[in-house]
């Protein structure tokens, strides 16, 4: 049976006020993150506030939802601020379950032409929209289109909208376990729509996973994947050595100082390892710095604990 | 002399009788376009008049009375659900399409899936064309098929005017997509099947309580068949694709970075299109399992080679 969302109106004078409801804790503080309905300068909020809970996000963003719930999504707010007939704002606040999810989708979805913005804990901006994490919560806010007046717009409901998220929140400690020395991205992700998303090939084989980050180097990249226990990682390591002995997209399987190397179809190299609960992934174009990168986020891994 | 029954007919009596309709799409192809020796060309034409343009490369497959003949009844498909840049099919490009075949004497234009009249109003053309979008007809009627030869999903809850126009066209845009990494005609098909069968394409027919629970894309091989196999039920007729503005990363809803070849392209077979279109993302299609399940079901070309494509 198709699911109802529920649509909480506000009214647009004044402080938004909502209906009652099932969860009115988890709908307050969310809500009392939107900006109320006038910000200034023409920009008025419509007269609802659509609010989607756990599955009804497919009501939202069918096909796009799953990767939301992959991570752990509780709660999306979607408001809409307009100024004249055609420019309009769209404000999307997500409470997701915990920080490093919250975190976790803004490294996903911030994208490699986006520039930095100082707005939440971590922020991002193109031309058309701003998105950024602060504690549980990915907010991502998106004009009809990239006019000067629009842009202004965008910056002003971002700021308004972090000003009232008081704490921070954490990074996931998996992603301090990636090498420093000349990381410029990392990406954290909790399943397959996850890495698929940073790493776009048939990833099916390395899951189930509890957690994993993806670091991007100048010279190739690093994938820490963390499993149970070290017996899950004997049990998966042993499957995926088998797998790419196949062949199949890969070539060229070797085995050396108990990694694997093999080459991808575009002949790029990739080194898996493992150590403790981490099976340990380098890549590279080139076979000794994907070794490398291996080895080196093997000897963090040992560093750390 | 007993008269051969019209595809129409056909349908209602195989939905009637609920039998399959795998008979349709080579029954379409017959009915509308009848032979057609070029069945893996595109013609795409590039530049700024989005409207113009998708006429013009209409025109270059034979003009829409190709397809509609007077007195027909048009179903168009546009993925037209979401709001952000690049995530939604440019609305100029649905209305070339309804004007032509409205200027090819088509009795009706049902949009199989709802399309907002805000959709429309994001074209600058929405108040010239108001006749025209006034008479576009959507129909909430739900029936189930049984797919005779798919390989994973048996059934399929979808909208009883998708069975029965005469002409049914997709009209999707190519983008990025969080699951199967890329969407185009053969997965905007699923936007004339029901929110529940859909979740069967995530979890599978046998799928109970805890699964849909679980949530996400357990299987993206299963998604990919489940797309695969709704197509049997019928082939568009006419695909025109936008690929004026799309997100090559963060969809299907964005934001996130926009590709802009401003590029219209049309085609008879949709795994023709899908398989050009990814090239837009930049994805080898031979590693994507939408367009591998499609290409055994036999939907089109098994090589990019055995397309040819005229950039007008």
């Amino acid at each position: 049976m198709r699911p109802i969302p529920l649509v909480v109106s506000v009214i647009l004078a004044g402080a938004p006020c909502m209906q009652a409801g099932s969860f009115p804790s988890e709908r307050d503080s969310l809500l009392a993150i939107l900006p109320s309905s006038d910000i200034g300068e023409g920009w008025l909020m419509t007269d609802t506030v659509q609010t989607f809970r756990e599955k009804e996000l497919y009501l939202y963003i069918d096909g796009g939802a799953e990767l939301f719930l992959e991570y752990g999504f509780a709660l999306v707010m979607v408001a809409e601020y307009r100024k004249g007939e055609t420019s309009s704002i769209i404000l999307e606040v997500y409470q997701m379950n915990d920080a490093p999810a919250a975190f976790g989708i803004y490294s996903v979805r911030s994208g490699d032409r986006a520039g930095r913005i100082d707005i939440g804990t971590e922020g991002c901006t193109d031309s058309y929209y701003i998105m950024y994490w602060k504690d549980n919560v990915y907010v991502s806010v998106t004009a009809s289109d990239s006019s000067a007046e629009c842009r202004r717009g965008l910056e002003t409901i971002a700021r308004l909208a972090d000003q009232k998220i008081s704490r921070t929140g954490e990074k996931p400690a998996i992603v301090q376990s990636l090498p420093d020395k000349g990381l410029w991205r990392c990406r954290y992700f909790r399943g397959p729509l996850g890495l698929a998303a940073i790493q776009p090939v048939n990833v099916i084989e390395m899951f189930p996973v509890v957690e994993g980050v993806s670091g991007t180097y100048a010279d190739g990249g690093v994938i820490l994947l963390r499993y149970t226990d070290e017996s899950a990682v004997r049990d998966r390591f042993a499957r995926i050595a088998a797998k790419l002995r196949m062949g199949g997209r890969f070539s060229t399987y070797r085995e050396h100082d108990q990694m694997i190397t093999v080459a991808d179809q575009k002949n790029h190299s990739v080194c898996i390892g493992r150590s403790g609960p981490y099976i340990v992934v380098g890549l590279s174009p080139d076979d000794n710095a994907a070794r490398s990168s291996c080895r080196n986020a093997i000897a963090q891994l040992r560093k750390d604990k | 002399m007993k008269s051969p029954i019209g595809r129409r007919e056909f349908v209602k009596r195989c939905v009637v009788a609920g039998t399959g309709i795998v008979a349709m799409p080579s029954l379409s192809r017959a009915l509308n376009a009848g032979p057609d020796p070029s069945r893996y060309d595109i013609y795409a034409v590039v530049g700024d008049r989005t409207f113009d343009n998708t006429m013009k490369a209409l025109d270059a497959l034979g003009g829409m009375r190709k397809f509609v003949r007077p007195g027909n009844t048009v179903g168009i498909l546009v993925n037209s659900p979401m709001h952000n840049p690049g995530s939604f099919t440019n609305p100029d490009v649905a209305l070339a399409v309804v004007k032509a075949s409205l200027d090819a004497g088509a009795k009706q234009v049902f949009a199989l899936n709802d399309i907002s009249r805000r959709y429309w109003n994001r074209s600058r053309l929405a108040d010239k064309m108001r006749p025209e979008i006034e008479r576009i007809r959507h129909v909430q009627d739900m029936t189930e098929v049984i797919i005779d030869k798919s390989v994973s999903l048996r059934k399929a809850e979808v909208s009883k005017t998708f069975l029965s126009c005469d002409v049914y066209i997709n009209i999707p845009m190519i983008k990025d997509h969080d699951g199967t990494r890329f969407t185009c005609n053969l997965k905007n098909t699923m936007g004339v099947c029901s929110d529940s069968t859909c979740r069967r394409f995530h979890y599978g027919e046998d799928a109970g309580l805890f699964d849909f629970l679980k949530g996400g894309y357990d299987n993206i091989n299963l998604l990919a068949q489940c797309i695969a196999d709704v197509n049997l039920i019928r082939q568009p007729d006419l695909c025109v694709v936008d690929a004026t503005e799309f997100l090559i990363t963060n969809g299907p809803n964005g934001p996130g970075d926009l590709r802009k070849p401003k590029e219209v392209f049309v085609s008879t077979n949709c795994l023709a299109a899908d398989m050009y279109g990814v090239r837009h993302l930049r994805l080898n299609p031979e590693e994507l399992p939408v367009i591998t399940c499609a290409q055994r079901h036999g939907y089109g070309p098994a090589h990019l080679k055995d397309i040819t494509v005229h950039t007008l």
